[in-house]
């Protein structure tokens, strides 16, 4: 023990000379522990066993030291080669915002021609922010897949309203994109030629001749074509094509490229199979390092303090949800801190099927950081909410983290999110832990199973023996199941203690899972 | 017998340093992520020092380079740019009211959520075993006596240095070195034993 260990009175001498080079420590020869020269020193070396172990073990200290700080850093999540860029980016892009040039708003908004009549201009304004929620929200939204088809007919119907000319008259500060060499009569389709053009003729300077002559589509155009459903797959592709040609960053216009396309990509849909491929296929580009640089620079900069999460930011939000990357990921959980409500727009995002995997466990480590940071425990059903209408995907991930998973909170959670399913599959992996003997466990287990659709609760109580169990009485009783009506009128509930029973927290679960136990079996 | 493992010292502007810091003081803002990016994983560093939590350690970064960038015109040059940085640092790891945001994370001692960082090999186990130990003593540390550890020990600083950055003497530098030493070899004890 080192308490039993002999000490000396010149050891923070030694140490103070030996390892900190101090050769002229006054105050502590002042106080008798320094040492007149080298050659003292030495000698009290050799002779004092004790300030040789306290050398050889500060010697570790500071080795230890040194080696912890290079090892933190080095594991520090993403400091390895590109990801320690993006990090650094990160850091540097807030403290350098405030000089910047002010952030433009949307794109959509600023496009209006300014010659128009006042009316007309609104209206148009109006179709375009129309344009905007639609297309932003729609395909992510809380709402059911179905709701996506109203708003990519407002796209549409804004992209009607803006016609090429009228584009191409505009005085809006946002210049249209450099003109197609191939593409001059109309806003067709680009083709894979007209992307060379486009290279090319990128890096000469436009004069404003060729822009108002040449109708070329817009960035905006362009990401409205990538999104569209009407579409060809062909067409969406080479759309994109050009917008990636737009966005090298040796391009002129790239960062308006890039919003361009980030948008687009947030307003892809999945309706069908088809879409969702290529929607995935889409995305692919975007895991280039140069592109996923920006885009976690983009994230990054939401992370700037005060910053409010507009159109544009969640459609950075949404398409790094998507992504499914590591780094990605790891910034949406840092983001999810400066900004609770991101989380319901990462979840939004991940009801879009196109993410192959890891978007169970992103969802769980949201919750995690965000119980985490709460002094008491919050309203689970918050959180179960994320987990709605999402791919089944999502909850096969959740059912394999189970048996590894360590943390009995995390667990619980998992449980939890697994009642979002609409899968017999996971109704089954549920009722394995609501025999758990873990009360935490098997509560969540039960609270989960109660809110998964009605069908599959039907099957359960038709299969299964009922009486022994309480937690699935009590499961069933708050899924209002018919099999479980004449054992809640037999309870003979308050209002009050009913409304617990169908709408009660995890917290109130297991005294009302009690009565089902004590009071249960009345009815038979 | 070697008596020295590192030569402390002051850190040092290199003429690039001193270009960049240049054209950032004169308005070219596009200067300031080359000037500030070869100290980054020593903030880094020391931020951690000072900072269970990963993404506190990084928010600490983040809003020691908004404020040295704020304050950047006023960067005389009289100390290194590092200590100066570095003091910024240690100051904001001081009150941490002002940049904080939400509440802490668990720390990990208290949560047995697998984390990220599990990619370490099994001769690693006996070093984990110290390193955790170490973080674990350098918490119980004052503010001071862990930023004057760190810097001594991580970055080479000599008392002056350290002095600059904790805004005391050298001597009160050197104090804080010694106790915090002192303590955290007291706390690890035969973990440093060969
Ligand atoms: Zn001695």
């Amino acid at each position: 023990m080192s308490s039993l260990r002999p000490t000396c009175n010149k050891t923070d001498a030694v140490l103070a000379h030996c390892l900190d080079g101090d050769l002229d420590s006054d105050d502590l020869l002042e106080h008798g522990y320094g040492f007149a020269c080298g050659e003292t020193l030495q000698a009290h070396l050799r002779e004092c066993a004790v300030c040789r172990s306290a050398l050889q073990r500060a010697r570790r200290l500071d080795a230890a030291l040194a080696t912890a700080a290079g090892i933190d850093v080095a594991r520090h999540p993403g400091q390895v080669g590109a990801g320690w860029a993006q990090l650094t980016d990160r850091w540097l892009a807030p403290a350098t915002a405030a000089s910047a040039e002010p952030v433009e708003p949307p794109l959509e908004l600023t496009t209006a021609p300014s010659t128009l009549p006042l009316q007309h201009r609104g209206l148009l304004l109006a179709a375009a922010a129309l344009a905007v929620v639609g297309a932003m929200f729609g395909p992510w939204a809380l709402a059911t897949r179905a709701a996506a088809t109203p708003s990519s007919h407002s796209v549409a119907t804004a992209t009607a309203t803006t016609t090429p000319a009228a584009e191409a008259q505009a005085t809006s500060p946002i210049p249209s994109p450099q003109p197609l060499r191939a593409a001059t009569s109309t806003m067709a389709v680009p083709t894979p030629s007209a992307n060379v053009a486009t290279f090319h003729v990128a890096s000469r300077p436009s004069t404003a001749a060729t822009r108002t002559k040449v109708a070329t589509p817009s960035w905006r155009e362009l990401g409205v074509q990538v999104a569209s459903s009407h579409a060809t797959p062909t067409e969406r592709m080479a759309a994109q094509q050009t917008l990636l040609a737009g966005c090298r960053a040796t391009a002129p216009d790239s960062p308006r490229a890039f919003r361009a396309l980030v948008e687009a990509l947030a307003a892809a849909g999945d309706h069908d199979l088809k879409s969702r491929h290529l929607h995935a296929a889409m995305l692919q580009p975007l895991r280039d390092g140069e592109l996923l640089r920006q885009l976690g620079a983009s994230l990054g900069a939401l992370d700037a303090a005060g910053q409010r999460l507009g159109c544009n930011e969640l459609a950075v939000v949404v398409v790094a949800a998507r992504l499914g990357e590591a780094s990605t990921d790891r910034a949406l959980r840092r983001l999810a801190r400066r900004h609770p409500d991101a989380v319901d727009a990462i979840a939004a995002a991940l009801r879009c099927d196109v993410r192959s995997h890891g978007g169970g466990r992103l969802l769980l480590d949201l919750w995690d950081d965000v119980q985490s940071r709460r002094s008491a425990p919050g309203d689970e059903r918050v959180a179960m909410a994320w987990f709605r209408q999402q791919p089944p995907s999502v909850f096969t991930e959740l059912a394999a983290e189970l048996p590894t998973c360590r943390s009995t909170e995390r667990r619980v959670r998992c449980l939890l999110a697994l009642g979002a399913s609409d899968d017999a599959a996971m109704a089954a992996v549920l009722r394995t832990h609501m025999r758990s003997s873990h009360h935490a466990e098997s509560h969540a287990a039960a609270l989960a199973l109660a809110h998964l659709p009605v069908r599959l609760l039907a099957d359960i109580a038709s299969q299964e023996e009922l009486d022994g169990e309480y937690l699935l009485r009590a499961a069933l009783a708050r899924a209002d199941v018919a099999v479980a009506r004449p054992w809640i009128a037999a309870l003979d509930l308050r209002a009050g203690d009913r409304h617990r029973l169908r709408h009660g927290t995890l917290a109130d679960f297991p005294e009302v899972a009690l009565w089902f136990r004590d009071r249960g079996l009345l009815g038979d | 017998m070697d008596l020295r493992v590192t030569e402390p010292g002051q850190p040092k502007s290199s003429d690039s340093e001193r270009h960049w810091l240049q054209r950032c003081q004169a308005g070219d803002a596009a200067a300031f992520q080359p000037l500030l990016r070869p100290h980054l994983a020593a903030l880094l560093a020391l931020a951690k020092r000072h900072c269970r939590d990963p993404h506190w350690a990084e928010d600490l970064v983040q809003e020691t380079l908004v404020r040295a960038f704020r304050n950047l015109p006023s960067f005389r040059g009289e100390s290194a740019l590092r200590t100066w940085l570095f003091r910024i640092l240690v100051r904001l790891a001081s009150e941490p009211e002002r940049w904080r945001r939400g509440k802490p994370a668990e720390s990990l001692g208290d949560l047995d959520v697998p984390d990220h960082f599990e990619l370490r090999a099994e001769h690693d186990a006996i070093a984990r075993e110290l390193q955790d130990r170490l973080d674990e003593a350098m918490e119980r540390l004052t503010l001071r006596q862990r930023t004057a550890l760190h810097l001594r020990a991580v970055e080479g600083f000599d008392y002056e240095a350290i002095g600059g950055v904790l805004a005391c003497t050298a001597v009160a530098a050197r104090m804080h070195v010694l106790e915090a030493r002192r303590k955290v070899m007291a706390r690890l004890k035969e973990h440093l034993e060969p």
